[in-house]
């Protein structure tokens, strides 16, 4: 629902208001009310009844737009109110995170992540082959879900945006960006597949490609918490 | 970013974190020092359809 403003802020009201005062000032001069000061008197009932229809015809204006629905008259007026509705939506829906916050819960858990055991499973991991490429693997699922998050967010944000050149451009960058952290995701993937395949021929070749990838997916990662 | 999507993030890691710690203590009770290939195939494959999965909302829009 949109938020309302006080009547009194209302221009129209403002408008209608200024606009009702002569029209009691000839009304009162009807029954002889400041006749000096003003010096107008309308005499026949024809005079009369006009200027009741245009009281009434200002009250009901003012009626209209206090009660009634206001439905925008030009596309400047449109898309103004347009605008206005998103950001009251998006202030509905609980408001965007702060930096910081977002960072924090990020940080939180990269430590958890970095940490050589984890505290509340109580266990040490250690530094063996297949548990450290299991933890690239996760790391990828980890990315990839992360990109996912991340484009549905500038997706969200994209359709936001009034502008529909602005808003193709914002979602074709959200799809870009998503594109290249999925390709990089995905070469990292081809790479932990082929240090496994070749710790059985190679392990110093094996150990040697799983560490660099480990690196690359170490970037991804910081890459996804340092560009929300 | 709203709040809501930076927890769904935050879930999304920890969610990872957690399955590969779990990995981790279940070969470590069982006597292991590391994971089997199977264990780490199943790793594999959740990086796999996760690939599959942004691919597919990436070709969606």
């Amino acid at each position: 629902m949109l938020e309302i403003i006080k009547k009194l802020d209302s221009g129209t009201v403002r408008g209608l208001i200024v606009a009702t005062i002569p029209l009691l000032v000839l009304i009162a001069s009807f029954f002889g009310v400041d006749e000096a000061l003003f010096q107008a008197k309308l005499e026949g009932w024809g005079e009369k009844i006009v200027a009741l229809v245009s009281l009434l015809g200002v009250a009901w204006a003012a009626y209209a737009r206090v009660f009634k629905p206001t439905p925008p008259l030009t596309e400047k007026a449109a898309q103004a109110t347009q605008t206005m509705a998103q950001e009251q939506e998006r202030r509905r829906q609980g408001g965007y995170i702060r930096a910081g916050m977002l960072a924090l819960i990020l940080a939180l858990t990269a430590i958890l992540a970095a940490l050589p055991g984890c505290a509340q499973l109580g266990l040490q991991t250690s530094g063996t082959f297949n548990d450290r490429l299991a933890g690239g693997y996760s790391a990828v699922t980890a990315v990839a879900e992360g990109a996912g998050v991340l484009l549905d967010a500038r997706v969200r944000a994209a359709q936001a945006e009034p502008d529909p050149d602005r808003r193709s451009a914002m979602l074709a960058a959200a799809k870009a960006d998503a594109q290249n952290l999925k390709d990089q995701a995905q070469q990292a993937k081809d790479a932990l597949d082929i240090a496994r395949s070749l710790r059985g021929v190679n392990f110093e070749a094996a150990e040697e490609r799983l560490v660099s990838t480990l690196r690359v997916l170490e970037a991804l990662q910081r890459y996804l918490e340092e560009n929300p | 970013m709203k709040t809501s999507e930076a927890l769904a993030l935050a879930i999304a890691l920890t969610r990872e974190l957690n399955a590969l710690m779990l990995a981790y203590k279940t070969a470590r009770d069982e006597g292991r020092d590391e994971l089997t290939d199977q264990e780490v195939e199943t790793f594999s494959v959740r990086a796999d359809s996760s690939l599959q999965n942004l691919q597919a909302k990436i070709d969606s829009i």
